[in-house]
């Protein structure tokens, strides 16, 4: 390893230094060396003619990140991204503001793609069987497979396709299909929802229009935390609610509580049964059917909730959870269209329309195997044959006896194990592409770096399958969108696409993702009734997580869930009253059984359950590397059914440590809340007199306002500042210690019961406060951490000798330590995601949040060559840069027409444990309760 | 002096000279090494694996960034407070009782603060730049941080171990000139003669000798007040509820005094009877120790009390959850323990037959060192693992390695002390020849 790292810093093999020379000699030689060069006054030059880089080319700057407009398939649909590119390495993605799926936000998920990238298990060979092949031999084979499959015109060639957000591609899917006309295409989801369709066949995307909306009812949807929808719905969702005068009411009903839950006006923790039952006797009642409720119990709020529909009228939009069945999806499509015409506050939008007629899915896949319909089978980028269940040993049979199979993966996964090619795959940052939103922006995928193991895209793939000589992606795709404009300067149309990251749709005849009605009527309505206790055990959506690509990421395994605040792994969450019953804390392990099944796992009593309700996080029970045991536990009939109605429920005599970022003890509710409004905040802190001195500020003074009221708690800026700042992960060992290393964490805490005895997520984000009088400053014997001139509390790391007395005098306790190198297991390849603005911090020293002082810096360089002031809003912070409710604002406080110096006018406007006088530059907005200004329900 | 104080000195004499030249097989001594070294090994394995692999070889995390290394640390310096008490204290005070056992106490105070020093040290995350904490000249002008009470502390405890050891040092002088003269190897003879430093035992000497042990004996007096509520500070300067109090410096040197009295008599019980020192050593002493553990434990308990008193009285949230937390939550256990074995169980000895009850005492003495150890690991610990915004609370275990220094250590103390057993003079023989010839003048003690 060191010698490597010798090597790679030299260019050359130190080792390799010619035998034979002793120390002696070596010694002489350099002193007669050093008298020759005193005396010529220079080295001698190789002969021929070097030039020095004394200019250089225009627009690189080392060390100076520039920023490229692209897309991620989150998915099914694009979401616009700007990566930036430092020294020909892609170093971080952020949200694209011109992009209307971003508008500059980003969930957790999106951003760690940048770690995927570097990921070392990457596939770096292609290989058929094992054994090693070329490029050359890879295309050959392909074209032969495609040529010999045309001859019964694409008769049993399986393509299996994840669900597209490219139009280009789409359109080689076409060609394909031409070529093969008997082909058949699978699109592989890892989550198969339920979906409505339209009479097309197309699923339906229900898009809430929360700028038009007045109310929203919501059966167990988390659309705050939606991986396409999510960034763009915070965005709307806390800028209508900073709007005070027309507030948007939020009635969330699910089973387990959620982020969405987290912001409702009210919020009922319901099983999901009754939740259905809910939604079709509302259905049922608004269309004026008789007897709507079929005679089942549907709990207090059912009258009042149908009286307010038919008040709200238009103005109110219903949203369903994946997690319903078909009747519960029509039930609320139901409510919508009773309610008014559809496009008034909610937009069904196609998910997939970009193939002309929409594709089987998994199960399709798997019966045609089973019944040996496919002789041959490519995998693009899909991982079908996860979780096979039924019949494996047929399946896995037949795909033995395939004629001729290969998989495109990033990874190694348990597709790419049983196919005969195995092709590694270029990530979406190293490929030619393009993508269209979930409402129809279409944008260029613009590669940040040539693919760092030689991998193909998907477009190369159908390219050579559709028959293209010499598959070029670059061409294919600019030319796809030349074919499709109209206006007469398509190369300046081109830089302006790419520069932007999204194509002006006046300027192409395209369009995709169109509004659609869904088609009802083949699902019951009639409410039913379960009998017995209703036990369920719930799958529940893990949108950080739960992608095979987001599931192999340490920064999101590391993530702690926004309210489990599990990291490392899964557990069966249930309510706090059911734990009670059971007898089980957090980590002891509990049993459930069904008709067809069991499953074991370590529990966790979580507020904000329903009662009877178990809700385990899918996608878990996976391995990141080989050789390692599996993250988590799954299984794969609760993936696929969603719900699971329990015969029993019993505890097992096994205790697990959870990796827990916080204490079960703080889930009780109301244990500590963030302030509210009315709550009389301190716009101007009280100063009590000291034996010091004020700093006095001639300057900047750089502070930050956080308004608890728009904060989701979805997480994303802790990936941010990981991205930003080479914040490193410490495993789950390390995790479950308590030596977690990022520098802002999202407190969860849970609001005060309401009068029904409901208690929902509340959120505080901290990291550190850059204290007027910081106590860590004084205790450090070193003066490692210290005060600067502009009121950032400063890390000297080389300084520092690790007595974390800082750590100890920190109220806040926002200070991380690294109590072991832990960027020593780092493969090289992770390196290349280095910020190199930041520096990597040895074990021993003391790290937190800086404010991003290697911004500041930059926008300070920018601003003394300029020869001006900093301007406001020229300096963002990580995690407010990324933040898609754009909680979070920085800035110089010595400004008083600064954007955070308005917000620091606020009346409300206080700091955390302000009797600790330690007159913190971050201050925060409370969190307002709106569940009294709206009055309570009936 | 008389006849029998005279044969008692010359008894004590051959005993002490025997001790370090005699002839006699000590199969117990070289097993009690032989456990010493083992433990010994086991720390300095704990050591390499903190300054190779790190820290994280502890239970350390955030928020609990302070554990057994600073435990540890407080437990080791304040028993070495009880050697320096006896031998500064009580000498300028003139209670000349504590001749036959202050050369012990001071050489038990000295390897207790070597323990003590090793800890602070490789606590730090970067043991190789410790250096930092001085105060030397350098081209970046950069200096320690003044108001950082580890500097302080750091600083306080130099000072400390550097007059201890003078202390001592100049109080063996003339016993070592003894040993010169009466070392029967040539090698001995010269070791001796090089420590005695020319010592003739001259009139002059003698006067020059006291003059300078006063002095020492005066400046020690202050270091045993100086330095526990310089450590002390490193936790009432700090914010911390539990931490941030006024009563922590007095409180903490009684604390000291107590636990190091404690441990002077777990060593002493059992040394006197191997030693055969039972003449010298005698029931009187332990009467009196066992005064002086009652008073402290008195103090020590009046702290805890003021301390439960101040944090209802205050009526900060904050103080209230730590009073919560110790006397029915998460710290129960620790904080009973400690309240049982400093506060409860010593109040036995307000009986006298209990102060002379060698065995009773040795068991009680023992209690006491445990609870001194769990009090600093309820102030240490369980102040830090739940402080402040509620979702960074956490909770500490130690690691084996934590453990594994812990034990180590007394490794390191118990091989220097029965290497001092058998190389020096255990008990001063110039100054308990001058006790025996003060006592037969006034007339006999009750020993």
């Amino acid at each position: 390893m060191n010698t490597n790292r010798k090597q790679d810093e030299f260019g050359f093999d130190l080792a390799a230094l010619p035998e034979g020379v002793s120390r002696r000699s070596f010694v002489k030689w350099m002193g007669a060396s050093l008298a020759v060069a005193s005396f010529s006054g220079c080295v001698r030059a190789p002969r021929e003619e070097i030039l020095p880089h004394v200019k250089a080319p225009e627009y690189r700057v080392p060390g100076k990140a520039k920023r490229y407009a692209t897309v991620l398939n989150r998915g099914g649909s694009a979401m616009g991204v700007v990566v930036s590119q430092i020294e020909g390495r892609p170093q971080l993605i952020e949200g694209n503001t011109l992009h209307p799926a971003s508008l500059g936000g980003l969930d957790a998920a999106a951003q760690a793609e940048i770690l995927n990238l570097y990921d070392a298990a990457r596939l770096r060979r292609i290989r058929e069987g094992g054994a090693e092949r070329s490029r050359e031999e890879w295309r050959a084979s392909l074209r032969q497979a495609a040529a010999a499959a045309s001859e019964t015109g694409g008769q049993g060639f399986g393509l299996v396709l994840p669900r597209l957000a490219s139009p280009s591609l789409a359109s080689l899917v076409e060609d394909v299909r031409q070529r093969l006309p008997e082909i058949r295409l699978y699109q592989n989801e890892e989550y198969e929802d339920e979906w409505l369709v339209d009479e097309e066949g197309r699923a339906l995307l229900a898009v809430p229009d929360l700028g038009q909306a007045r109310w929203v009812l919501s059966f167990d949807s988390d659309f705050l935390s939606d991986p396409e929808l999510g960034p763009r719905l915070t965005r709307d969702f806390a800028k209508r609610r900073e709007a005070a005068d027309d507030p948007l009411a939020l009635y969330v009903y699910e089973p387990a509580p959620s982020l969405t839950g987290g912001k409702a006006t009210r919020r009922r923790a319901l099983a999901l049964n009754a939740i259905e039952s809910l939604a079709l006797a509302l259905a049922n009642g608004l269309e004026g059917r008789s007897d709507p409720a079929g005679g089942v119990e549907l709990g207090p709020d059912y009258e009042s909730l149908l009286k307010r529909l038919r008040d709200t009228g238009q103005g109110a939009v219903a949203l369903a959870g994946g997690r319903l069945s078909r009747e519960g999806q029509e039930a609320v499509a139901r409510i919508n269209r009773a309610l008014g015409p559809e496009g008034r506050g909610v937009v069904y939008r196609r998910r997939d329309d970009l193939l002309e007629t929409p594709l089987g899915g998994r199960r399709a896949l798997q019966d045609d195997l089973r019944a040996g319909r496919l002789e041959r089978l490519l995998c693009l980028g899909a991982n079908p044959l996860r979780r096979l269940e039924k019949d494996d040993s047929v399946i896995e049979e037949r795909i033995r006896t395939l004629v001729w199979s290969a998989s495109l993966a990033l990874r190694s996964n348990e597709t790419e194990a049983r196919l005969r090619w195995s092709v590694p795959q270029a990530h979406e940052l190293e490929a030619w592409g393009d993508g269209v939103s979930y409402e129809g922006t279409v944008s260029i995928q613009q590669p940040l770096i040539a693919p760092l193991f030689g991998g193909e895209s998907a477009l190369d793939v159908l390219a050579t399958l559709a028959g293209k000589s010499d598959p070029d992606a670059y061409e294919w795709v600019k030319g796809f969108w030349r074919d499709r404009y109209s206006g007469s300067d398509y190369e300046g149309f081109w830089r302006e696409s790419l520069v932007n990251g999204v194509l002006d749709v006046a300027q192409i005849d395209f369009s995709a993702r169109r509004s659609s009605r869904p088609q009802l009527g083949a699902a019951d309505t009639k409410v039913r009734r379960e009998e017995g206790r209703p036990w369920e055990l719930l799958s529940q959506p893990e949108p950080a997580r739960e992608r095979e690509s987001s599931f192999r990421n340490a920064w999101l395994q590391e993530l702690p869930h926004p309210i489990s605040k599990q990291a490392w792994g899964n557990s069966l969450w249930l309510s706090p009253s059911l734990a009670k019953e059971l007898g089980v804390v957090a980590g002891d392990w509990i049993r459930v059984s069904w008709d067809e099944g069991t499953l074991e796992g370590p529990a966790l009593p979580l507020q904000g359950m329903a009662t009877d309700s178990i809700a385990l996080p899918r996608g878990y029970g996976r391995t990141l590397d080989e050789g390692e045991g599996p993250v988590g536990f799954g299984d794969a009939s609760l993936e696929r059914r969603k719900r699971i109605r329990l015969k029993g429920i019993e505890k097992v005599s096994k205790r697990e440590r959870l990796a827990l970022a916080q204490l079960p003890a703080t889930q009780e509710p109301g244990l500590f809340e963030p302030k509210e409004q009315g709550a009389k905040g301190h716009g101007q802190e009280a100063k009590r007199r000291s034996l010091y001195p004020d700093y006095q500020y001639r300057g900047y003074a750089w502070g930050m306002v956080i308004d608890l009221d728009a904060c989701t708690g979805c997480s994303a800026c802790m990936i941010a500042c990981q991205a930003e700042n080479n914040i490193p992960t410490v495993g789950k060992e390390q995790f479950s210690m308590g030596r977690e290393m990022n520098w802002i964490r999202l407190e969860r805490y849970f609001s005060e019961a309401d009068a029904e005895g409901d208690s929902k997520p509340v959120f505080q984000p901290v990291a550190c406060m850059h204290c007027e009088k910081a106590p860590c400053e004084v205790v450090c014997p070193v003066a490692a951490t210290t005060h600067s001139s502009e009121g950032v509390n400063e890390m000297t790391y080389n300084r520092c000798v690790g007595t974390r007395y800082c750590s100890n005098n920190c109220p806040y306790r926002a200070r991380r330590f690294n109590f072991f190198d832990y960027r020593k297991e780092d493969p090289e390849v992770a390196r290349l995601q280095f910020n190199p603005n930041v520096t990597v911090r040895s074990r021993g020293v003391m790290e937190k949040c800086t404010y991003c002082i290697q911004r500041i810096e930059a926008s300070r360089i920018r601003a003394i060559r300029e020869n001006r002031r900093i301007k406001d809003g020229e300096i963002v912070t990580a995690c407010q840069s990324i933040c898609p409710a754009e909680a979070i604002v920085f800035g110089d406080i010595n400004d008083p027409a600064s954007e955070v110096s308005k917000k620091r006018m606020r009346e409300d406007r206080y700091v955390l444990l302000e009797e600790e006088d330690t007159r913190p530059r971050t201050s925060y907005l409370p969190v307002r309760r709106r569940e009294r200004e709206e009055g309570s329900l009936g | 002096m008389n006849q029998g104080a005279k044969e008692s000195a010359a008894r004590l004499d051959s005993l002490i000279l025997g001790l370090v030249f005699g002839a006699r097989r000590r199969v117990g001594w070289w097993a009690a090494l032989a456990v010493s070294l083992g433990l010994l090994g086991l720390f300095v394995v704990s050591i390499a694996m903190v300054v190779g692999r790190g820290i994280g070889v502890w239970g350390l995390n955030v928020p609990v960034a302070w554990g057994f290394a600073i435990v540890n640390f407080v437990w080791w310096i304040g028993i070495g407070h009880a050697g320096t008490f006896i031998s500064a204290i009580l000498f300028v005070s003139e209670q000349s009782w504590r001749a036959s056992i202050n050369r012990f106490t001071e050489a038990m105070t000295l390897f207790a603060v070597a323990c003590a020093g090793v800890f602070p040290l490789l606590h730090l995350g970067r043991i190789g730049v410790w250096y930092y904490l001085l105060p030397y000249p350098n081209d970046q002008g950069l200096w320690p941080q003044w108001r950082s009470p580890l500097m302080w502390d750091f600083i306080a405890i130099l000072s400390y171990g550097t007059v201890s050891a003078l202390f001592w040092f100049l109080g063996l002088v003339p016993d070592l000139a003894r040993f010169r003269d009466r070392a029967p190897k040539l090698w001995q003879r010269r070791v001796f003669g090089l420590l005695a430093l020319g010592w003739r035992g001259s009139s002059s000497q003698w006067i020059r000798y006291g003059q300078a042990y006063l002095l020492l004996g005066g400046l020690a007096t202050a270091l045993v007040v100086s330095v526990h509520s310089i450590v002390s500070m490193d936790f009432a300067i700090s914010l911390n509820p539990g931490w941030h109090s006024t009563i922590f410096p007095p409180y903490f040197v009684a604390g000291a005094i107590f636990s190091g009295f404690a441990m002077v008599v777990t060593l002493l019980v059992p040394l006197r009877r191997m030693l055969g020192l039972g003449e010298w050593i005698t029931l009187r002493h332990f009467d009196n120790m066992g005064k002086i553990l009652l008073l402290t434990s008195l103090v020590v308990t009046h702290g805890y009390f003021m301390e439960a008193y101040l944090a209802w009285h205050s009526g900060d949230p904050q103080e209230m959850e730590l009073l919560r937390q110790r006397l029915s939550g998460d710290a129960s256990a620790v904080f009973w323990a400690t309240i049982v074995f400093n506060s409860l169980l010593p109040q036995i000895l307000w009986a006298s037959s209990v102060r002379r009850n060698l065995g009773l005492l040795f068991v009680l003495s023992l209690l006491i060192n445990v609870g001194m150890w769990l009090e600093r690991y309820l102030i240490v610990v369980s102040t830090l693992e739940q402080r402040f915004l509620p979702a960074s609370w956490g909770a500490f275990s130690g690691s084996f390695w934590d453990w594994g220094l812990f034990v180590g250590s007394f490794g390191l103390f118990f091989t220097l002390l029965l290497l001092f057993v058998r190389a020096l003079p255990v008990v001063s023989l110039h100054e308990m020849k001058e006790h025996l010839a003060h006592e037969t003048k006034e007339g006999g003690s009750d020993g």
